[in-house]
């Protein structure tokens, strides 16, 4: 059961996050948040995975409301927290008919922290450059049961191990436009026989302010940005019991347009994630799409 | 008798009015009638060093006093999106002295707006515009009729 699952599974734990000072949806930016700033950022993610090519005719969704806090020790360093809340969902057909099965709860949360080492500020831009490291800890549980037994680890709404992430994050922003690009490694171990494969996350996002066209001459105006984002990422086998998991990994490119309402204390907004290249290994399960809507507050 | 005079910048009545209610009399109130006079003599009593010692305090308390800026403009670089000001105005609003801060955003400036009397260590300022998280640059005060205005030097 796990092998056929694991690779459209995939998807779930690229849901987390990023808690951005500003301003992409799905890619990080090396902006920060001011010392002693507080920035709140709640979202609602929901995936939707279909297309198997197996006759078990698996459908996939999973909701997960991340909410990731993120504090300004300086303005230089930010420590963050993201804590998830999963709803995984899978059915497929069997021959005693067709089957649910899933698990909802806390899932694992990721710390981490954000460090600017380089900035070149001029009037009205900024080129900023920043590492982060972080960890992502084994809090949500992996070992819920349904009426069949224990349900497969992927569906879990943990994954029971100790996984670090490092990255590298460059930005570009003006009062008219922003460019963002990350490259993230997260490294999953094993923990009860099963580790998620490694991923590495590469993405490039680019905003337009959309509105106002032209900024007023005094004052801090609120913005309407229009986003377009590449994410690309390539994802390991997963390990079940020491041997790799044929039917799981591979890569994926998506395409993620989406818009933003932004304000000096608020931000809303909201995106859609669509595949244009799902190279998946085996009988993974492709996304058909990920849709976010979000807020941010900051304190 | 009801006597109507001036007494401290109040009428004799309303002085007597406000003692009877137990209320502060006015040259505790800062109205000194001719207290001036008593200071003065007050004065010419102490030594002559304690007189230069006196002068010389006088001088300290009383220069940045009448030295004091209305506004301070602060040329901000890096600054390029409305969400990341706010951090701005947080570290800025709390500095003493400041009673106002208006973000220009599009050129670029910060007008601090100062109370009565009071003015801001430039060093105070570029620690508050850094700890936002942004370069500060040109910090230009402004005194009581400079007609000075920031949109003239920003871009």
């Amino acid at each position: 059961m796990i092998r056929t699952l694991a690779a459209g599974l995939l998807a779930l734990v690229s849901l987390a996050p990023w808690p951005a000072a500003a301003i992409p949806i799905q890619t990080q930016t090396a902006l920060t948040a001011h010392e002693g700033g507080v920035i709140v950022r709640s979202q609602y993610r929901t995936l939707r995975a279909t297309g198997d090519p197996t006759a078990a005719d698996r459908e996939l969704r999973v909701r997960v409301v991340p909410t990731a806090i993120v504090y300004g020790l300086t303005a230089r360093l930010n420590l963050f927290a993201i804590v998830p809340y999963v709803d995984t969902e899978l059915r497929l057909d069997t021959p005693a008919g067709r089957l649910t099965r899933g698990a909802t709860g806390l899932g694992d949360v990721t710390t981490f922290a954000k460090g600017r080492v380089w900035t070149r500020d001029g009037p009205g831009w900024t080129r900023r450059f920043s590492l982060i490291g972080g960890l992502e800890w084994p809090t949500g549980d992996f070992h819920r049961t349904d009426a069949l037994g224990e349900i497969p680890r992927p569906l879990q709404p943990g994954s029971g191990s100790y996984d670090p992430l490092a990255g590298a994050i460059v930005t570009w922003q003006t009062l008219g436009w922003q460019v963002d690009a990350d490259a993230v490694y997260r490294h999953h171990t094993e923990r009860a026989g099963f580790a998620f494969g490694d991923t590495l996350d590469v993405d490039l996002a680019a905003q337009l302010r959309l509105r106002p066209r032209r900024l007023p001459a005094r004052g801090l105006p609120t913005y309407l940005n229009g986003v377009l984002e590449l994410g690309g990422r390539w994802a390991g086998k997963d390990a079940v019991d020491g041997r790799a998991d044929p039917d799981s990994g591979g890569h994926t490119l998506q395409l993620s347009p989406g818009i933003q309402w932004v304000g000096t204390r608020w931000l809303v907004e909201a995106g859609v994630q669509l595949p244009i290249v799902q190279n998946l290994n085996g009988d993974g399960l492709e996304t058909d799409y990920v849709i976010t809507s979000g807020v941010r507050w900051q304190y | 008798m009801h006597r109507v005079g001036r007494q401290g910048g109040l009428r004799v009545d309303e002085v007597n009015e406000r003692r009877s209610h137990g209320g502060p009399p006015p040259e505790v109130q800062g109205h000194q009638g001719c207290a001036w006079r008593d200071w003065l003599r007050a004065f010419a009593s102490v030594r002559a060093a304690s007189r230069r010692t006196i002068v010389l305090v006088l001088l300290l308390v009383a220069g940045p006093i009448f030295a004091a800026d209305t506004a301070i403009h602060v040329q901000v670089d890096g600054l390029a999106c409305p969400f990341c000001a706010y951090g701005l105005e947080k570290k800025l609003k709390p500095l003493p002295g400041v009673t106002a801060v208006r973000i220009d955003y599009q050129a670029g400036w910060v007008e601090l707006t100062l109370g009565d009397g009071t003015t801001l260590e430039e060093a105070t300022i570029r620690r508050a515009v850094r700890a936002a998280g942004f370069t500060p640059r040109a910090i230009h005060r402004v005194a009581p009729g400079d007609g000075y205005d920031p949109g003239e030097e920003g871009r």
